[in-house]
């Protein structure tokens, strides 16, 4: 190391810094020996150094922490705080199971579409047949051909397994000659209708027991019928027809081979997993 | 660290950081609130400081958060109130000269002053400057020469007024 007059500078401000190792400190102490003049520069620059102040802070309770400002909650009683959002349970699949899943979803669909066509074919001889009451009376079997056309689509919601229905409605056919020209009744397509007339009839057979003239009864009966079937009643023609349908819910069925699976079932089922794919989608979208 | 160690950092660093940052900003209260952010966030890390390092990264983050406070005040023009805080000079006999310096540190930019404030109060290297400063050694070398180079001049000439 060699201090000059052209350095010096440079290691006295090291030096008073104090980032000189002992051997340079020796060299500037040296240097200053050999060159008095540079001493004043040297005191010139000590002087520059800022004296430490006892400058204190006067709020260190501000700072200090105590145990008491740290009072911690317990986990447990963190773990009551903490919200937790329902999980939903999600079903994740890989596109291997997804494809087999679709084409089982589709051979599953094929055999129902399969079945239904088969079934569809089959029930259309035989439902007709089982279900239809035919009246006895002779006026009512000549309109037999409109009858059966009417009834043609209505039966074919219902099952192939041939059914009795056993609604009575021989009184009114009873009533019917008596009353034939005016007391037409019509019990249409609604289960409703046919609830208000079950009155009817029951009137009606109490009329015909107490042994009343024919044109009594015609004038009761008339009464009746156009205080239960209003306009619909004397509007339409002589004949009475009779359609019974099943709107039985319950009497609904697939038929899966010779297995017999409930239609409301399978359709909640369907229903819930269409609701789980799509929230399965939201959910990855989100 | 725990809260003894914290605790034993608040009586040994507070005073020393407070006086750097005050003789820095001049200013008493917006040192406190510096000092006691500094606290704050040495508690809030004190798993990851070591006790040893406690007081170098009480005066980085005072520093740091110094220079956010002069940037957000620009505070261009220091005034020297701190002299009512109870300042008491103990190394210049000579309370003239003192006066002097005082003015002169005044008149450094912010950096410089740290510089200054740094070695002298606290002593530390300058490879601890630039740690705290985040400069480089060698920036810290030159920019704390040039700092007291400039006192010099600035003694030298008053000494020259005076005589």
């Amino acid at each position: 190391m060699n201090i000059n007059e052209t350095n010096y500078e440079n290691y006295f401000l090291l030096y008073i810094d104090k980032e000189l190792s002992a051997a340079e400190k020796a060299a500037v102490e040296n240097f200053l020996v050999a060159y008095p003049t540079y001493a004043v520069e040297l005191d010139q620059l000590k002087k520059t150094i800022q004296a430490p102040e006892d400058i204190i802070f006067d709020n260190k309770a501000l700072l200090y922490r105590l145990p008491a400002m740290e009072a911690n909650l317990s986990p447990d009683f963190k773990n009551k705080l903490y919200k937790k959002s329902a999980r939903l349970f999600k079903v994740e699949f890989n596109n291997q199971t997804k494809a087999a899943l679709l084409s089982v979803a589709a051979l599953f669909v094929l055999l129902i579409g399969y079945r239904f066509i088969e079934t569809n074919s089959e029930g259309a001889s035989n439902s007709i047949v089982a279900n239809t009451v035919k009246p006895n009376t002779p006026k009512l079997s000549s309109d037999h051909a409109s009858l059966e056309k009417k009834d043609a689509p209505v039966y074919t919601t219902v099952t192939s397994a041939p059914k009795k229905i056993s609604y009575r409605l021989n009184p009114i056919e009873e009533l019917a000659p008596a009353t034939n020209p005016i007391a037409t009744i019509n019990v249409q397509e609604t289960n409703n209708l046919m609830a208000q007339s079950m009155p009817i009839t029951k009137e009606a057979t109490s009329i015909q027991a107490s042994d009343l003239t024919s044109n009594e009864i015609a004038q009761v009966a008339n009464e009746l019928a156009t205080n239960t079937t209003s306009k619909e009643a004397s509007t339409l023609p002589e004949n009475t027809s009779y359609q019974v349908v099943d709107t039985d819910e319950e009497d609904r069925s697939i038929y899966i081979a010779n297995l017999e699976i409930d239609a409301a079932a399978i359709r909640g089922i369907t229903r819930r997993f269409n609701a789980l794919l799509k929230r399965n989608k939201t959910d990855k979208e989100k | 660290m725990k809260e003894i160690e914290f605790n034993q950092c608040v009586d040994e660093y507070a005073n020393s950081v407070y006086r750097f940052i005050v003789k820095n900003i001049g200013h008493v209260e917006d040192a406190q609130d510096i000092v006691q952010t500094a606290f704050e966030k040495l508690w809030v890390n004190r798993s990851k400081v070591e006790p040893l390092k406690a007081k170098s990264y009480l005066f980085t983050v005072a520093y740091h958060q110094m220079i956010d406070h002069i940037r957000k005040e620009k505070k261009v023009t220091i005034t020297a109130n701190y002299e009512e805080a109870g300042a008491k000079a103990t190394y210049q006999k000579d309370p003239e000269l003192k006066q002097v310096l005082l003015a002169a540190i005044n008149e450094l930019n912010p950096t410089q002053k740290s510089l200054v404030l740094l070695k002298d109060y606290e002593g530390y290297s300058y490879q601890e400057i630039g740690e705290i400063m985040n400069l480089s050694e060698s920036q810290v070398k030159v920019y704390l020469h040039r700092a007291r180079i400039f006192l010099k001049e600035k003694l030298a000439h008053l000494e020259k007024v005076a005589s």
